[in-house]
Protein backbone atom coordinates (compact mmCIF):
# COMPACT_ATOMS: atom_id res chain seq x y z
CA UNK A 1 0.00 0.00 0.00
CA UNK A 2 1.23 3.76 -0.98
CA UNK A 3 1.66 6.64 -3.44
CA UNK A 4 3.23 5.72 -6.54
CA UNK A 5 3.03 8.61 -9.08
CA UNK A 6 5.87 8.75 -11.48
CA UNK A 7 7.18 9.60 -15.03
CA UNK A 8 9.28 7.33 -16.57
CA UNK A 9 10.38 8.01 -20.32
CA UNK A 10 12.83 6.24 -22.84
CA UNK A 11 13.26 9.22 -25.09
CA UNK A 12 10.59 8.23 -27.27
CA UNK A 13 7.71 7.71 -25.41
CA UNK A 14 6.71 8.96 -21.47
CA UNK A 15 5.17 7.24 -19.39
CA UNK A 16 3.11 8.60 -16.60
CA UNK A 17 1.25 6.57 -14.29
CA UNK A 18 -1.08 8.61 -11.28
CA UNK A 19 -1.68 7.01 -8.01
CA UNK A 20 -2.59 10.36 -6.47
CA UNK A 21 -2.38 13.31 -8.50
CA UNK A 22 -0.95 14.04 -11.95
CA UNK A 23 -2.77 16.14 -14.94
CA UNK A 24 -1.35 16.90 -18.23
CA UNK A 25 -2.47 19.26 -21.72
CA UNK A 26 -2.16 18.61 -24.84
CA UNK A 27 -1.31 22.25 -26.96
CA UNK A 28 -1.40 21.62 -30.66
CA UNK A 29 -2.83 24.24 -33.64
CA UNK A 30 -4.46 26.89 -33.00
CA UNK A 31 -1.72 27.93 -30.34
CA UNK A 32 -3.27 29.86 -28.17
CA UNK A 33 -1.88 32.29 -25.14
CA UNK A 34 -1.00 30.45 -22.04
CA UNK A 35 -0.51 32.21 -18.90
CA UNK A 36 1.13 30.58 -16.07
CA UNK A 37 -0.68 30.18 -12.43
CA UNK A 38 2.50 30.48 -10.24
CA UNK A 39 4.01 33.55 -12.09
CA UNK A 40 2.69 36.78 -13.73
CA UNK A 41 4.09 35.52 -17.16
CA UNK A 42 2.43 34.43 -20.35
CA UNK A 43 3.77 33.37 -23.76
CA UNK A 44 1.55 33.66 -27.31
CA UNK A 45 2.65 30.07 -28.57
CA UNK A 46 1.25 31.67 -32.01
CA UNK A 47 4.49 33.27 -32.05
CA UNK A 48 7.07 30.29 -31.58
CA UNK A 49 5.78 27.01 -33.37
CA UNK A 50 4.83 25.59 -36.16
CA UNK A 51 1.55 24.51 -37.31
CA UNK A 52 2.82 20.91 -37.40
CA UNK A 53 4.30 21.09 -33.63
CA UNK A 54 2.39 19.07 -30.77
CA UNK A 55 3.70 19.17 -27.16
CA UNK A 56 2.65 16.85 -24.32
CA UNK A 57 2.98 18.85 -20.77
CA UNK A 58 2.80 16.66 -17.83
CA UNK A 59 2.55 17.79 -14.11
CA UNK A 60 1.95 16.81 -10.38
CA UNK A 61 -0.52 20.53 -10.74
CA UNK A 62 -1.57 21.99 -13.95
CA UNK A 63 1.01 25.17 -14.60
CA UNK A 64 -1.19 27.33 -16.30
CA UNK A 65 -4.43 28.76 -15.36
CA UNK A 66 -6.43 29.79 -18.80
CA UNK A 67 -5.90 26.16 -20.40
CA UNK A 68 -7.64 22.97 -20.37
CA UNK A 69 -5.66 20.60 -18.28
CA UNK A 70 -6.71 17.01 -17.86
CA UNK A 71 -6.80 15.64 -14.33
CA UNK A 72 -5.92 12.13 -14.91
CA UNK A 73 -8.09 9.25 -12.65
CA UNK A 74 -5.93 8.37 -10.03
CA UNK A 75 -4.96 4.73 -10.65
CA UNK A 76 -4.00 5.35 -14.52
CA UNK A 77 -0.95 4.45 -16.35
CA UNK A 78 -0.71 7.21 -19.89
CA UNK A 79 1.44 6.68 -22.48
CA UNK A 80 2.52 9.81 -24.13
CA UNK A 81 4.27 9.38 -27.66
CA UNK A 82 4.65 12.57 -30.46
CA UNK A 83 3.34 15.20 -27.76
CA UNK A 84 -0.23 13.35 -28.00
CA UNK A 85 -1.86 10.65 -25.03
CA UNK A 86 -1.68 6.95 -26.89
CA UNK A 87 -3.31 5.32 -24.74
CA UNK A 88 -3.66 4.35 -20.79
CA UNK A 89 -4.66 1.46 -18.79
CA UNK A 90 -6.61 0.91 -15.50
CA UNK A 91 -4.13 -0.11 -12.25
CA UNK A 92 -4.38 0.57 -8.72
CA UNK A 93 -5.20 4.03 -7.39
CA UNK A 94 -3.78 4.80 -3.85
CA UNK A 95 -5.93 3.92 -1.00
CA UNK A 96 -4.37 7.62 0.58
CA UNK A 97 -4.08 10.95 -0.73
CA UNK A 98 -0.81 12.48 0.88
CA UNK A 99 1.62 11.04 2.67
CA UNK A 100 0.54 12.63 6.09
CA UNK A 101 -3.05 10.62 5.49
CA UNK A 102 -0.64 7.74 4.39
CA UNK A 103 1.71 8.14 7.91
CA UNK A 104 -1.53 8.54 9.88
CA UNK A 105 -3.15 5.25 8.17
CA UNK A 106 0.22 3.96 8.81
CA UNK A 107 0.27 4.48 12.73
CA UNK A 108 -3.48 3.59 12.54
CA UNK A 109 -2.34 -0.06 11.71
CA UNK A 110 0.71 -0.33 14.07
CA UNK A 111 -1.93 0.47 16.77
CA UNK A 112 -4.05 -2.23 15.60
CA UNK A 113 -1.21 -4.60 15.01
CA UNK A 114 0.28 -3.85 18.49
CA UNK A 115 -3.18 -4.43 20.01
CA UNK A 116 -4.07 -7.60 18.18
CA UNK A 117 -1.12 -8.81 19.73
CA UNK A 118 -1.80 -8.25 23.42
CA UNK B 1 6.36 15.00 -1.54
CA UNK B 2 7.92 16.56 -4.54
CA UNK B 3 6.39 17.56 -7.65
CA UNK B 4 6.88 16.05 -11.40
CA UNK B 5 7.39 17.65 -14.41
CA UNK B 6 7.19 15.97 -18.08
CA UNK B 7 7.07 16.99 -21.57
CA UNK B 8 7.32 14.72 -24.65
CA UNK B 9 6.59 16.29 -27.91
CA UNK B 10 6.69 15.62 -31.78
CA UNK B 11 9.69 17.95 -32.48
CA UNK B 12 12.54 19.18 -30.30
CA UNK B 13 11.09 21.68 -27.90
CA UNK B 14 12.23 23.78 -24.57
CA UNK B 15 10.23 23.77 -21.58
CA UNK B 16 11.56 27.18 -20.16
CA UNK B 17 7.89 28.36 -20.35
CA UNK B 18 6.33 25.64 -18.04
CA UNK B 19 9.77 25.22 -15.74
CA UNK B 20 9.37 29.14 -15.13
CA UNK B 21 6.33 28.25 -13.30
CA UNK B 22 7.83 24.86 -12.19
CA UNK B 23 10.38 26.54 -10.32
CA UNK B 24 8.27 28.95 -8.57
CA UNK B 25 7.21 26.04 -6.35
CA UNK B 26 10.48 25.15 -4.88
CA UNK B 27 10.11 27.63 -1.87
CA UNK B 28 8.07 30.49 -3.56
CA UNK B 29 4.58 29.48 -4.40
CA UNK B 30 5.29 25.63 -2.85
CA UNK B 31 7.67 24.23 0.02
CA UNK B 32 9.68 21.96 -2.38
CA UNK B 33 13.06 23.38 -1.89
CA UNK B 34 15.10 20.55 -0.89
CA UNK B 35 16.21 19.84 -4.52
CA UNK B 36 15.73 19.64 -8.36
CA UNK B 37 16.77 17.46 -10.93
CA UNK B 38 15.97 17.49 -14.71
CA UNK B 39 17.44 15.02 -17.06
CA UNK B 40 16.92 15.19 -20.91
CA UNK B 41 17.16 13.16 -24.14
CA UNK B 42 17.64 13.36 -27.74
CA UNK B 43 17.70 10.57 -29.69
CA UNK B 44 18.83 7.76 -27.54
CA UNK B 45 21.53 9.84 -25.37
CA UNK B 46 20.57 11.45 -22.12
CA UNK B 47 21.53 13.82 -19.56
CA UNK B 48 20.95 14.75 -16.81
CA UNK B 49 21.79 17.72 -14.15
CA UNK B 50 20.50 18.00 -10.42
CA UNK B 51 21.07 20.28 -7.08
CA UNK B 52 20.18 20.16 -3.66
CA UNK B 53 20.20 24.25 -3.40
CA UNK B 54 17.04 25.99 -4.23
CA UNK B 55 19.37 28.72 -5.68
CA UNK B 56 20.48 27.12 -7.81
CA UNK B 57 17.28 26.36 -9.69
CA UNK B 58 17.68 29.54 -12.06
CA UNK B 59 20.88 27.17 -13.50
CA UNK B 60 18.28 24.44 -14.23
CA UNK B 61 15.92 26.65 -15.68
CA UNK B 62 19.44 27.87 -17.58
CA UNK B 63 20.10 24.10 -18.68
CA UNK B 64 16.67 23.77 -19.68
CA UNK B 65 16.44 27.06 -22.46
CA UNK B 66 19.50 25.55 -23.49
CA UNK B 67 18.64 22.20 -24.34
CA UNK B 68 15.92 21.64 -26.82
CA UNK B 69 14.82 18.23 -26.40
CA UNK B 70 12.13 16.03 -27.43
CA UNK B 71 11.64 14.91 -23.72
CA UNK B 72 12.16 16.54 -20.64
CA UNK B 73 11.06 15.26 -16.90
CA UNK B 74 11.61 17.40 -14.10
CA UNK B 75 11.21 17.04 -9.91
CA UNK B 76 11.62 19.19 -7.06
CA UNK B 77 11.86 17.88 -3.73
CA UNK B 78 10.57 18.29 -0.37
CA UNK B 79 12.51 16.37 2.38
CA UNK B 80 9.85 15.30 5.14
CA UNK B 81 10.97 12.81 6.95
CA UNK B 82 15.03 12.21 6.61
CA UNK B 83 17.44 13.94 4.58
CA UNK B 84 16.88 13.28 1.00
CA UNK B 85 19.48 13.37 -1.88
CA UNK B 86 18.53 14.91 -5.33
CA UNK B 87 20.30 12.13 -6.49
CA UNK B 88 18.39 9.56 -4.25
CA UNK B 89 15.17 8.60 -3.89
CA UNK B 90 12.99 10.61 -5.59
CA UNK B 91 14.98 12.41 -8.07
CA UNK B 92 14.86 11.43 -12.25
CA UNK B 93 17.95 9.19 -12.46
CA UNK B 94 18.91 7.51 -15.61
CA UNK B 95 19.01 3.63 -15.69
CA UNK B 96 19.92 1.25 -19.19
CA UNK B 97 17.93 -1.43 -20.10
CA UNK B 98 16.72 -3.19 -23.29
CA UNK B 99 19.12 -1.24 -25.07
CA UNK B 100 17.75 1.90 -24.22
CA UNK B 101 18.11 4.76 -21.24
CA UNK B 102 15.12 5.53 -19.28
CA UNK B 103 14.85 8.21 -17.15
CA UNK B 104 12.29 7.72 -14.08
CA UNK B 105 11.35 10.23 -11.19
CA UNK B 106 8.67 9.39 -8.74
CA UNK B 107 7.10 11.39 -5.60
CA UNK B 108 6.02 8.13 -3.67
CA UNK B 109 6.49 6.25 -0.78
CA UNK B 110 5.98 2.11 -0.95
CA UNK B 111 7.11 1.00 2.32
CA UNK B 112 7.75 -2.46 2.66
CA UNK B 113 6.48 -3.28 -1.00
CA UNK B 114 6.39 -6.85 -1.82
CA UNK B 115 8.01 -8.64 -3.59
CA UNK B 116 11.04 -6.87 -3.33
CA UNK B 117 11.94 -6.38 -7.12
CA UNK B 118 15.69 -6.09 -7.83
CA UNK B 119 15.09 -5.25 -11.66
CA UNK B 120 16.51 -9.25 -12.72
CA UNK B 121 13.48 -9.59 -14.63
CA UNK B 122 15.00 -7.37 -17.02
CA UNK B 123 17.94 -8.85 -18.38
CA UNK B 124 20.15 -5.93 -19.45
CA UNK B 125 18.69 -3.60 -16.50
CA UNK B 126 21.96 -1.49 -15.38
CA UNK B 127 21.16 1.37 -12.58
CA UNK B 128 22.93 4.32 -13.59
CA UNK B 129 22.77 6.05 -10.51
CA UNK B 130 21.61 5.63 -6.89
CA UNK B 131 17.61 5.11 -6.87
CA UNK B 132 14.79 3.48 -5.44
CA UNK B 133 15.70 0.41 -7.61
CA UNK B 134 12.05 -1.15 -6.08
CA UNK B 135 10.33 1.86 -7.67
CA UNK B 136 11.86 2.48 -11.16
CA UNK B 137 11.44 -2.15 -11.57
CA UNK B 138 7.73 -1.81 -10.90
CA UNK B 139 7.44 1.23 -12.88
CA UNK B 140 9.22 -0.55 -16.19
CA UNK B 141 7.28 -3.89 -15.03
CA UNK B 142 4.15 -2.27 -15.18
CA UNK B 143 4.64 -0.27 -18.68
CA UNK B 144 6.17 -3.32 -20.32
CA UNK B 145 2.01 -4.76 -20.22
CA UNK B 146 1.41 -1.91 -22.76
CA UNK B 147 1.10 -3.81 -26.29
CA UNK B 148 3.63 -0.34 -27.85
CA UNK B 149 6.43 -1.19 -25.14
CA UNK B 150 6.61 -5.07 -26.15
CA UNK B 151 6.84 -4.11 -29.91
CA UNK B 152 9.98 -1.42 -29.23
CA UNK B 153 11.73 -4.43 -27.01
CA UNK B 154 11.58 -6.29 -29.54
CA UNK B 155 12.64 -3.69 -32.25
CA UNK B 156 15.43 -3.03 -29.46
CA UNK B 157 16.93 -6.31 -29.19
CA UNK B 158 16.74 -6.94 -33.01
CA UNK B 159 18.90 -3.91 -33.43
CA UNK B 160 21.39 -4.58 -30.57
Amino acid sequence: MGIFNYLLSNGDCLFAHCSTELAYIIRRAPFTVAHLKDEDVAVDFTEVTTPNDRVAIIATQPLTDNEPWVNMQPGTLWMFHDGQAETHLATLASPVKSLAEFNLHATFLMHHRNSSLI
Amino acid sequence: MCQLLGMNCNTPTDICFSFTGFQKRGGETDVHADGWASPSSKARACACSSTRNRRHSRRLQSWCAIIRSVRSMSSHTSARRRRCGVTGEHAPVPARAVGRYWVYAHNGNLPDFQPALDGSFLRSATPTANTSSAGCCRACASVSAMPRLRAMRCSAHCTS
